[in-house]
Order: structure tokens, then C-alpha cells, then sequence
């Protein structure tokens, strides 16, 4: 049964990679980490052994919101195995987020605020042991009030979750280009409509957790699924009291990550102290059920949207949106940010506003997710559009193209589209559905268009968009890559190594690229915003003209010839003037480091400088974002009008993300995207809460992700488009697609039986009621 | 009986073959199969997805069969063979599902891809020449967040027809 | 408690029938029998039971077997997995609504760990094998210590997760009777995605004579404390025309013969909609495979 493996190395088709030739950019090239993943061979935070580590966990609260009067540790400190327990008292005091919104202490001090609230750990020799340690905790508790609904803490009178803030709206954005106020009054229609989503679960496949040695000699390792290694290190070491130099931050196999893994999270602070009381290396690692109810979420939306049509044309909109952020704000500041700014970016219009609320609630944390903000208000304005066609008897498509940013456009907050090729991917999307042709029964086709971000400058972490890469060649002209970044799933390190390869001249197998490691690396601010490629993107191609430098700087000694007149390509330098020059580059860099006395090392720094964050770390006009891309959705679907059950068949996806770097990356990115926001327009319940302030529920039997028997066919469509900001012309791919598959799906049901759904997620009892609702209100 | 006849049974020697090698487990009762690879025998590639089996992302193959190794007592597999995702490469060749997951990106974080490939290995004894749809079916309980499966069945299809001695180009 | 480690308890393992129905004799309430473990194991898992001792017998061969003959009919070892069930000659014909179960379970890795009698004795609400067994008129092996009884399977739950099945009581196994050569079956659900539990489910055996119903027998699941028969619908198209009107009229009867409830896999005002239509395609699934004559 067993043979060897196919020979991995696919040659570059020119035709994708846009008929312009390179080595490695632009490649099917099999990703790097393959073989350590298809073999077991891949370490993620659990596979991570180190002598004598204990296991850790967690003791959350049970209550929704209550004070804690006391906590007896004694009984579990005495068990038999167990060898620390910390509390709120262990550790130094420092509040999780952004600068003057951070409210979050790793353990909680006096208060618990949702159910799964940290407020003790144990560290013991095995996992049961310490489960049952956990049970050995006597926590005095006074119960309080609480609030679950974001509309109902907004209220003057509603229990306040943080005393000091003395209101539970702990984020607030009020902003306005041009003036909607004459806008709407110039409008030959107004409109105004209002749109729900849930709270979406990552469902990370691999739950969260670390592994954490603070040694003997005081330093702090941390093994992490972290999307941010460095923005750990900085945060881990301010609330642990280390200098950032005596912590050192280890990404290993991310399994899956979403969003969820961008931040310093409470358990890698509680592992951290966990250790540091039992001198051993402690592992900790979150049940299933701590996944659903006591990591983070999406943040549940109301997003209603007033929009203004003059002659036919999107002018004015007026975006006024409510986000439950759970118990800590972390980062709903931004993704409540974002959310407005990402609105002001799909048309062509000239006067937008924007209204925004994050609010706290007694729940699970919302914190970034695939899209941040981008499915909520997608959902809401591509419905709309499809609803406005609608009344005023236009054809969607034709409504879209018309409105539709073109290439050059600077929208009404200030973003600059230096590539955009929309209205391509709508017709490119439509055409692949067969749009025109007519719909038999009870079939529709929807359509919804995205608008994405490629890097994200002004953060909720920092006011930075940097990344920074080292490349050194050894003697033998392999080259290393060490990236501040982190592989977290999407090929981070196989295109990064594409970029190296193809911006020194040497084939993609003598790059080896290393990320993750904040000992390694430059600061890097991490991957989120589908900033990787670009900035680090980036930051090699410097790092490599400097290593290009060197290498022609020393061959033009060694030949004796111009520099000018040599090229690197393929292992080799090369002459334009004289064919027959044919120099290994192992030899010149033998050269270099042994003729020379020198090292062959260079970095790479890089930093858009896009806009700047307003003052509360938002996202700010004018810009945003380094480059823009964007993309279509077409799909269709079938309805059984008895049972309200509906299929979707085939979807194509149109997106403009600039040159792919690697379209079978490219590909997955898309299928991955289209995965979640079909999870979150369909099968994905979001994570409700009882009367009491339960959960309603703890296990995948209850939170269903779509198999891959229930997914359709999905068309990726790279749209051929070259950026002329972006490395090799690349922008960014993921989370446009995701925030558009929820308002395709709506047009697509309303396509198929006139019945328009406003709320996320659509399932067949939702469409049953409208349904029965629609004919009940009919007259007969 | 009593209760110290039950406790006695506390725990046991338990024989396995793992990967074809003989494999001994002082087994407590509530040591599940999964725990046993990773924290007995070191095979951390069977991954731990939910404890539930709703996400089969710890499926090995016991006996031929794909079984979840979260809900298999070792105490009731005396005598047992267990083949997981280190068992079906060597380390210098693989199993074709291997080299297809890794030629077409089929993988993107990787943690569910030792239960897919392990399930897919199960489908593909029992059926050589499974069809899209077939492929689907079978994989109903592996879960995947990252790739929306696409390239998965691809990856299994082309296996299949590796497997069967096409060299035709997938 | 949690889903990553079983609390501890004791395991015993015997070897025999009689040593296994010794044991549950003595230890009565303290012990719970062990089969597949998808389910219990998921229980204790989720710490919904903490049974201090499991009887786990899967050494128990005989419990394990499928055989079909015109006398007995079909004789089902309580050991007997899904795949076991899909794969025997003696599922095949006329017990097609077995292999529509298996078809659609779970997840292929459950289908070679779950245990028929497993699925029974669990006595989920919506478990996907009773509505067929209740159509077929199966009747259920209880042993014990003190003897064996059988009961008819639409005698043997009595709410969510509860049977008759006395302290120390095993189930060997399911019997269903031998059908006669025109009845046929079909069982149909509907769930959130591939992999789920049913919303609603519906059994359905008959045959067609001259045109009119025959030996009718319907069920239904997931819309009830228990999967539920439907004698009233029975008794309505005993008899009458087998075409559109009579299932329609039939169908429309479901709705007030069930007690549906919102869980969060669906609402009872949804289930209340649909039951009598996946009731009326599972009759005409059975109408579909009538024999070619």
C-alpha cells in the first residue's frame, strides 16, 4: 500500500501568476508544514511534552454575575497531587485590553461576570486529579443581577457590570463624511432597514490553551496557539512583572484560530502563575464544553442602516449598530470599529454616518472573528441592497455594477483603491452560476458583494502595523527566513518562503522559513486584519534586496564586471552581457563570509504607515487599511416549500486579492471563508443564554458545524488583478468572503419564494414562520 | 463479590498492537484508548477534538475498523490492534491519502487531518472506487473548520485513484 | 467531570452471560452495563450519570448475531452494531427500513461502536432505530438473574432515557416478526446537518393490496417523550386508497397526535409542521418500494 510520494514540486504556471515570470510566486507549491501534518509529526500545545509538567485547569464561575465574599483554597491544596492552586491574590494586578478600556484581570478579583469567569486554577499531576481539585475550592459567592441583553444594558437603570466605568456602553464611535442630513433630504428614496446576527463559536478545532515554564532563573516560556506571538510577550510580561527580555513566546500548531487566538488570553496569565508556584512546566488545556462557554465569540449585532438612493446611485447611508461584547470589552472597541468603517467602504457613496455601541452584558467574551465586524454589517447591507433593488423594480446585478467601486476610487471615508476589480468579480461570480437563466420552482440565486482589509493599522493593541523579517544565506547558499509572524493555518510560512525565493532568485527548497518565536523574530504585530502576507510579505522583499545587494556587491569582485550587468537566478549569477557567466551563489557567499569576514544577514522592516487610530484605538479616517480586497458571491438555492428545508447547491466565489502568491492557498482561504459564513448563515445556533444566565448549551451535538456532506460546490475565482502596493502585487484574501455569504444566502431564499429573512442564522423554522406568516397576511 | 473484588479489577495489564508492535498497558478503567496513545505511548498524533464524538478527529483504526478512540475503554481491548496516523508511513514513504492531502492543500492547520486521513484509509478498504458523493457521506462526522472540505475530498478521490494504479493526472 | 477525562470507576468484565447477569444481580443499582459506550460514555463524560461501576460486555460473543428465519423472524443480538446491521443478508429485502437508518446514522466511526440494543436502551427520544423497530412490532429480550421476560418494544420506554428495564436487567436482544412478502418499509428524519440527531422522524411498514392499504405501521420520533406508534392513522388508512388524498388527509392527522418541544435542535410549532409531512414521504418512500409485479 505504501509508495513513495509524487514528486511535490509544481513549476509555476505562468497564465495565473499573470503571464509575467517568477520562480516561486504564483506556484501550486505544496505547503511546507504537509508533511509534518499528514504524519501526526505536527506539535500543537497538547503534543508539547517537558518533563515533569503538571496539568492545569481552570475553575469558572457558575454564576452570571456575582461578588466574591472569599475563596478557601485549603482543601485542594491538600489533595494528594496537586501542587499549586492561584487565585486573583497570586498574581500582579493587570487588567486584559486596550489601554484605558482594558478590564479584564486574568483571575477575578472580587467579581465574576459571565459563567465561565476565571477564579481559581490548580496545577496537579494528571488532569483528573486536578479536575477533582477544582471541586475541593470553596468559593463564597454573592449572587447579583445581571444583564444578558446589550439593549437592556444600555439602559440608564441596568446593572452596571464594571463599577468604574459607571456604564456598560464601554465603547462608543460617532463619526460622519460629508453630511447625511442633506443627503437624505436631497434622496429621491430613503430606506430603512434593521439586521441581526448571532453569536458565532470559532470552533476551533484544537481547543485553547498553553503550555508555561516560568524557570528557575526567572524566565517565563510560554508554548502558545497564538495568532500574536509578540503581542503575548508584551501584554504576558507586563502582567507577570518580567522584564519583556525574560519572556519568550513559542508558537506551535495552531489548530485553527480565527481570530480567537489573536490576543494574551487569561489562561496563558493563569498557566504562567500556575507554574511559577509549582517551579514545574504546567500544561493547561480547555474541555470542549470550556470551548463553547468560556472562550470567545462573535459579537452578536443589531445593525440597522438608513440608506439614501439619488437617480440611482447608493449617495448616502447612515450605519447605526449595537455589539454585545460580553463581560470584557478587550476588543470590541475595534471590532465595533471596524464594523462602521468597513460600511463606509462598499459603494460609491458621498455622505455616511456611523453610529456604534459596544456594550458589556453578563456573557462570554466576544472578541475578533474571521471577518471582525465585516459578517454582521455585510449581511446587513448586502440584504439591503438586494431589498432596495426590489422596491424600486432594479435588477440587483445591474443596481450593484452601477454603485460598485471601481480602481482609483477613494471612498467617502478615505480608504484609496489602488486595485479593485468588483465589478469583474460580479460578473465573473454571476456568469459561473448561469445568473440569467431562469429559475425553476422553487430555486433563487442571491448575490452579495465583499469588501476586505489587508493589514490594519491603529489596532487595539498598539498604534502599528510593523512587521519585521531576517534572512540570512549560509555558506552554502540556502537561506533562512525568520519571520515575526506565526503559521497559524493558512500557509503563512510556505508563502513567505515563495517570497524569499522569488525575490533573491533561488528556488523555494533552499528556503527554510522559521516564524513564531519571539526569541527569533522582530516584532511583529501579528496575524489578524489578513495583514501577514503583506507586511511580512513586505519586510522580506526588503531584507532580500539588501541580501541581493551583498550577493551582486561580491560577485561584481569575484568576476570582475559591472554589477549592474548581473542578475541572480536559480542558484546562480548570471550576466545580461555574457551568456556564458555562470556563478553558484554558494560560491559567492563562501566568498563573502571567508574572503570577506562578513556575515550574510539582513532585515527588513516594515510599516505602511496608513492612518493613525483616533484616540480610543479605533479605526480612524481617512484609510484604513495598506490595500483593499474584494469579491462577489453568487449562490444558489433550492427550498422545499413543505418543510421550509433549503439546499445550497453551488456557490462562486469572485475575489480580487491581487496577485495570488499561491493559488492553491488562495483556494483554501476562499473554501474556508465560504465555510464559515455558510456555518454562520445557516446550521451555527450562536451561543444563547437561559432566564438564568446559562448557556444554553456546552457540545458540538448541539452546535453543529456543516459537514462535507452538506456543502455545496464552491467555485474559487481569482480574478486576475496585480496591486502595486502589495508584495508581487498580492493583497490580502480571507474574511470578505465570510462577511458575504449570509446577505447571498437571504437574497438567494428571497429569489426563491418572496420571503426576505433579516435575522441570522436562517433555518428552516424561521422560514416556516415568515412563510406562514406571509400567507396568512396575503388576501385571499 | 465484593468491594474489594471490584477494586482489585482496578487495574490491568492490557496488550495491544500498535502500529504492528506489541504494545503493554497497566490500564485503569477509565483510561480511554485516546489517552492511551498519547500520554502512554506517545502517539500525540491521534488528537483530542471534543471527548464527545462529534468531531472524529481522534478516529483510529481498531481491528480494520475506524473507531473514535475518545469513547474505546483500553480495558476492553486486550488482545486489540490499533492502527493510528504514525502507522501508515514509515518515515520515508507515506500512504497515498498522506501524499495527497499534502500535494493538493488539502491541509491547513492540520488537526483534523490524522482522523480524516485515518477515515478516508477506512473508506478506501472498503470501497476503492468511491464516488464524490460517496466520499462525502463517509466523512459526515470528521470535522473541518478550516478548508470547507474541498480540497479533503479531492485529496480522497485522487487517492483512490493513485491507490488503484491510475497514473492519470487527478 | 469534563470531556477530556473520565471520572473513575470500576470496570468489570465478564466473560459470560450468566457471570454479567450475576454480577447486575448483586451490585443492582451501583453498576450499569457497558456496551458500545457511545452513549454512556458520553453521559458520564458530560456529567449527566456517575455510575460507580461498569459492566462492560462486549466479551459476550453471543450477544453479538443477526439470523433471519420465517418462524422466528429477525433475531437481533443486543451486541449488534450498526455496521454488523447494514452489512448482514438478513437486513436486506423486506428490512430495508433498518439499512435507511444505518444509511444516515451518526458518523461511520459510531456505526461500527454503536450497539442496537445500545441505541434502545438509551431510549433517546429521537434515537433513530426505535420508530423503525416500534413499525416492525419488535419485542425485546430481558434477562436477569431471577429470568427473562419479553416485552413488545412499544411497551418498553416510558419517558426521555427511561424504560422498563429492572434493577440488574440486561436486554439481549430485539426480535422482530417475519413480515409478509408485500410489506415494505421506509424510514426518513430530517436534522440540522448530516451529522445530527432528527428533528422529526417518521417509520412507516405497509403493503399495497388491490390498491388499498394494508398491515399499516407508523411511528414517529423526536416528537414525543418517547418515539411514538400512531395507531389512529393506521386504523384511518387501513383499507382505504392508496394515493395523494388519503396519505394528505393522513398526514394532516399527525398534528394532533404528538407533543413536540422546542430543544435546540428545533421548536415544537416547527416539529408540529413538518411531522405529518415526513410522515407522508416516509409512506410514500414504502410506496416506492412496493415489489414489481
Amino acid at each position: 500500500m505504501l509508495k513513495s510520494p509524487d514528486p511535490l514540486i509544481v513549476r509555476n504556471d505562468s497564465a495565473e501568476a499573470g503571464g509575467e515570470e517568477f520562480v516561486a510566486v504564483g506556484a501550486r507549491l505544496p505547503r511546507t508544514d504537509a508533511w509534518r501534518k499528514v504524519t501526526g509529526q505536527e506539535h500543537y500545545m497538547e503534543d508539547v511534552r517537558l518533563p515533569k509538567a503538571l496539568w492545569g485547569k481552570i475553575l469558572r464561575s457558575p454564576h452570571p454575575h456575582a461578588r466574591i465574599r472569599g475563596i478557601d483554597t485549603t482543601r485542594a491544596e491538600h489533595l494528594a497531587g496537586v501542587k499549586a492552586v492561584v487565585t486573583f491574590k497570586d498574581t500582579v494586578p493587570f487588567k486584559i485590553g486596550y489601554a484605558s478600556h482594558a478590564d479584564q484581570y486574568a483571575l477575578c478579583s472580587d467579581r465574576a461576570r459571565f459563567v465561565g469567569d476565571e477564579v481559581a486554577a490548580v496545577a496537579a499531576l494528571d488532569e483528573e486529579t486536578a479536575e477533582r481539585a477544582l471541586s475541593l475550592i470553596e468559593v463564597d459567592y454573592e449572587v447579583l443581577p445581571f444583564v444578558l441583553d446589550p439593549f437592556e444594558a444600555m439602559k440608564p437603570d441596568a446593572v452596571v457590570l464594571h463599577d468604574d466605568k459607571g456604564t456598560n456602553i464601554t465603547t462608543e464611535q460617532h463619526v460622519e463624511h460629508g453630511c447625511i442630513e442633506k443627503g437624505f433630504a436631497e434622496a429621491d428614496h430613503v430606506f430603512e432597514d434593521e439586521f441581526n446576527t448571532q453569536r458565532q463559536c470559532h470552533v476551533c478545532m484544537e481547543v485553547h490553551g498553553c503550555v508555561a515554564n516560568w524557570a528557575i532563573d526567572g524566565t517565563l516560556a510560554i508554548w502558545t496557539s497564538t495568532q500574536s506571538p509578540h503581542i503575548v510577550k508584551r501584554f504576558l510580561a507586563e502582567a507577570t512583572g518580567l522584564p519583556m527580555s525574560k519572556v519568550r513566546v513559542m508558537r506551535v500548531g495552531v489548530g485553527g484560530a480565527f481570530g480567537s487566538r489573536t490576543d494574551l488570553m487569561p489562561h496563558d496569565v493563569i498557566a504562567a502563575y500556575l507554574s511559577k508556584k509549582a517551579r514545574r512546566p504546567v500544561k493547561l488545556l480547555f474541555s470542549r464544553q470550556e470551548e463553547f462557554y468560556a472562550s470567545a465569540t462573535r459579537h452578536p449585532a443589531n445593525v440597522r442602516i438608513k440608506t439614501g438612493i439619488k437617480n440611482g446611485m447608493i449617495t448616502t447611508r447612515h450605519v447605526t449598530a449595537v455589539l454585545n461584547g460580553g463581560a470584557y470589552t478587550t476588543q470590541t472597541g475595534a471590532v465595533m470599529g471596524s464594523l462602521g468603517w468597513k460600511a463606509s467602504n462598499y459603494y460609491r457613496i458621498e455622505n455616511y454616518r456611523y453610529d456604534g455601541f459596544g456594550v458589556l452584558t453578563n456573557t462570554s467574551v466576544a472578541t475578533a472573528y474571521r471577518g471582525y465586524g465585516g459578517p454582521q454589517v455585510g449581511f446587513a447591507l448586502e440584504s439591503q441592497i438586494d431589498m432596495i433593488a426590489m422596491r424600486l423594480g432594479e435588477d440587483p446585478v445591474a443596481f450593484r455594477l452601477r454603485n460598485a467601486n471601481r480602481e482609483g476610487d477613494t471612498s467617502v471615508s478615505g480608504s484609496y483603491f489602488s486595485s479593485c476589480q468588483l465589478t469583474q468579480c460580479i460578473e465573473r461570480a454571476t456568469d459561473a452560476l448561469d445568473w440569467s437563466r431562469l429559475r425553476i420552482g422553487d430555486q433563487g440565486k442571491g448575490l452579495a458583494i465583499g469588501f476586505g482589509e489587508s493589514g490594519w493599522r491603529g489596532s487595539y493593541y498598539n498604534n502599528s502595523d510593523v512587521s519585521a523579517a531576517t534572512i540570512k544565506m549560509n555558506m552554502d547558499g540556502s537561506i533562512h527566513v525568520i519571520v515575526g509572524g506565526s503559521e497559524i493555518g493558512t500557509g503563512y510560512d510556505t508563502t513567505m518562503g515563495q517570497v524569499a525565493a522569488e525575490a533573491i532568485g533561488v528556488p523555494i527548497e533552499d528556503v527554510t522559513v522559521r516564524s513564531g518565536d519571539t526569541d527569533d523574530a522582530a516584532y511583529d504585530c501579528g496575524m489578524y486584519a489578513s495583514r501577514g502576507a503583506i507586511t511580512s510579505g513586505t519586510a522580506i522583499r526588503i531584507a532580500a534586496e539588501k541580501i541581493k545587494d551583498l550577493l551582486l556587491d561580491a560577485a561584481a569582485d569575484i568576476l570582475r564586471v559591472r554589477r549592474g550587468e548581473l542578475i541572480i537566478r536559480d542558484r546562480h549569477i548570471l550576466s545580461r552581457n555574457d551568456a556564458s557567466t555562470r556563478l553558484p551563489l554558494a560560491k559567492v557567499a563562501e566568498h563573502i563570509y571567508e574572503a570577506d569576514g562578513l556575515a550574510i544577514f539582513a532585515t527588513g522592516i516594515y510599516d505602511p504607515q496608513t492612518h493613525l487610530a483616533d484616540e480610543h484605538g479605533f479605526h480612524a479616517s481617512p484609510g484604513g487599511s495598506i490595500t483593499y480586497p474584494f469579491c462577489a458571491v453568487a449562490l444558489d438555492v433550492e427550498v422545499d416549500r413543505e418543510t421550509c428545508e433549503f439546499k445550497v447547491k453551488h456557490i462562486a466565489v469572485a475575489v480580487d486579492c491581487g496577485r495570488a502568491l499561491n493559488p492553491t492557498i488562495v483556494e483554501g482561504q476562499i473554501e474556508g471563508d465560504v465555510f464559515h459564513g455558510l456555518g454562520m448563515a445557516t446550521v451555527e445556533p450562536g451561543l444563547d443564554y437561559n432566564k438564568a444566565g446559562q448557556p444554553k448549551f456546552h457540545h458540538l451535538v448541539d452546535y453543529k458545524l456543516l459537514t462535507a456532506e452538506d456543502m455545496p460546490k464552491i467555485d474559487s475565482i481569482i480574478v486576475k488583478s496585480v496591486d502595486p502596493t502589495g508584495p508581487f502585487g498580492m493583497k490580502g484574501v480571507t474574511q470578505l468572503i465570510t462577511s458575504s455569504v449570509g446577505a447571498a444566502l437571504a437574497n438567494a431564499i428571497y429569489d426563491a419564494v418572496g420571503i426576505r429573512l433579516t435575522d441570522l442564522p436562517i433555518t428552516p423554522e424561521k422560514l416556516a414562520e415568515a412563510m406562514e406568516c406571509a400567507s396568512n397576511a396575503k388576501p385571499h | 463479590m465484593n468491594d474489594k473484588t471490584i477494586k482489585q479489577e482496578s487495574k490491568r495489564l492490557i496488550r495491544l498492537t500498535v502500529n504492528g508492535e506489541p504494545s503493554e498497558i497497566f490500564a485503569a478503567a477509565n483510561e480511554t484508548l485516546l489517552s492511551a496513545l498519547r500520554n502512554r505511548l506517545d502517539l500525540t498524533g491521534t488528537k483530542y477534538g471534543c471527548g464527545t464524538g462529534d468531531c472524529c478527529a481522534c478516529t483510529v483504526i481498531l481491528d480494520d475498523e475506524a473507531v473514535l478512540s475518545c469513547l474505546c475503554l483500553v480495558r476492553e481491548l486486550d488482545g486489540c490492534s490499533v492502527t493510528t496516523i504514525e502507522g501508515l508511513s514509515d518515515g520515508t514513504r507515506v500512504n497515498p491519502v498522506q501524499a495527497k492531502f499534502a500535494e493538493l492543500g488539502a491541509v491547513q492547520c492540520g488537526f483534523c487531518t490524522p482522523g480524516m486521513i485515518m477515515t478516508i484509509n477506512a473508506l478506501l478498504s472498503e470501497n476503492p472506487n468511491p464516488s464524490e458523493a460517496e466520499v462525502r457521506h463517509y466523512l459526515r462526522g470528521n470535522l473541518c473548520r478550516c478548508t470547507g472540505y474541498v480540497k479533503i475530498v479531492a485529496a480522497a478521490l485522487a487517492a483512490a485513484k493513485s491507490m488503484n494504479g491510475d497514473t492519470a493526472k487527478c | 467531570m469534563s470531556t477530556r477525562v473520565l471520572t473513575e470507576f470500576s470496570l468489570l468484565t465478564p466473560q459470560t452471560l450468566d457471570e454479567a447477569l450475576e454480577f447486575a444481580g448483586k451490585l443492582g443499582d451501583r453498576a450499569r452495563f457497558l456496551a458500545g459506550g457511545t452513549d454512556l460514555l458520553v453521559k458520564m463524560k458530560i456529567g449527566a450519570i456517575e455510575p460507580e461501576i461498569l459492566i462492560g460486555i462486549k466479551k459476550i460473543r453471543q450477544l453479538r448475531a443477526i439470523s433471519y428465519d420465517r418462524e422466528s423472524g429477525l433475531v437481533i443480538g443486543a451486541l449488534t452494531t450498526y455496521r454488523d446491521l447494514c452489512q448482514s443478508p438478513a437486513t436486506g429485502g423486506a428490512y430495508a427500513i433498518l439499512r435507511d437508518v444505518t444509511d444516515i446514522f451518526a458518523n461511520e466511526q459510531l456505526l461500527n461502536m454503536g450497539t442496537v440494543g445500545g441505541n434502545i436502551c438509551n431510549a433517546s427520544p429521537a434515537g433513530d432505530l426505535i420508530p423503525p423497530f416500534l413499525v416492525l412490532d419488535a419485542r425485546v429480550e430481558l434477562l436477569s438473574h431471577a429470568g427473562t421476560r419479553s416485552v413488545r418494544l412499544a411497551d418498553f420506554f416510558v419517558g426521555p432515557g427511561k424504560t422498563v428495564l429492572r434493577r440488574g436487567e440486561l436486554m439481549s436482544r430485539v426480535t422482530v416478526p417475519a413480515l409478509a412478502a408485500d410489506v415494505v418499509g421506509g424510514f426518513l428524519r430530517i436534522t440540522r446537518t448530516a451529522e445530527d440527531l432528527a428533528k422529526v422522524s417518521a417509520a412507516a411498514v405497509l403493503a399495497v393490496r388491490k390498491g388499498v392499504f394494508a398491515d399499516v405501521r407508523l411511528a414517529l420520533g423526536a416528537v414525543a417523550p418517547t418515539a411514538i406508534l400512531l395507531p389512529q392513522i393506521e386504523a384511518y388508512l387501513e383499507g382505504r386508497p392508496a394515493d395523494d388524498k388519503t396519505i394528505e388527509t393522513a398526514a394532516n392527522m399527525v398534528a394532533e397526535l404528538i407533543s413536540p418541544i422546542t430543544d435546540l435542535r428545533s421548536t415544537a410549532k416547527y416539529r408540529t409542521k413538518v411531522a405529518g409531512i415526513v410522515l407522508k414521504r416516509a409512506i410514500n418512500l414504502c410506496i416506492s418500494r412496493r415489489p414489481k409485479l
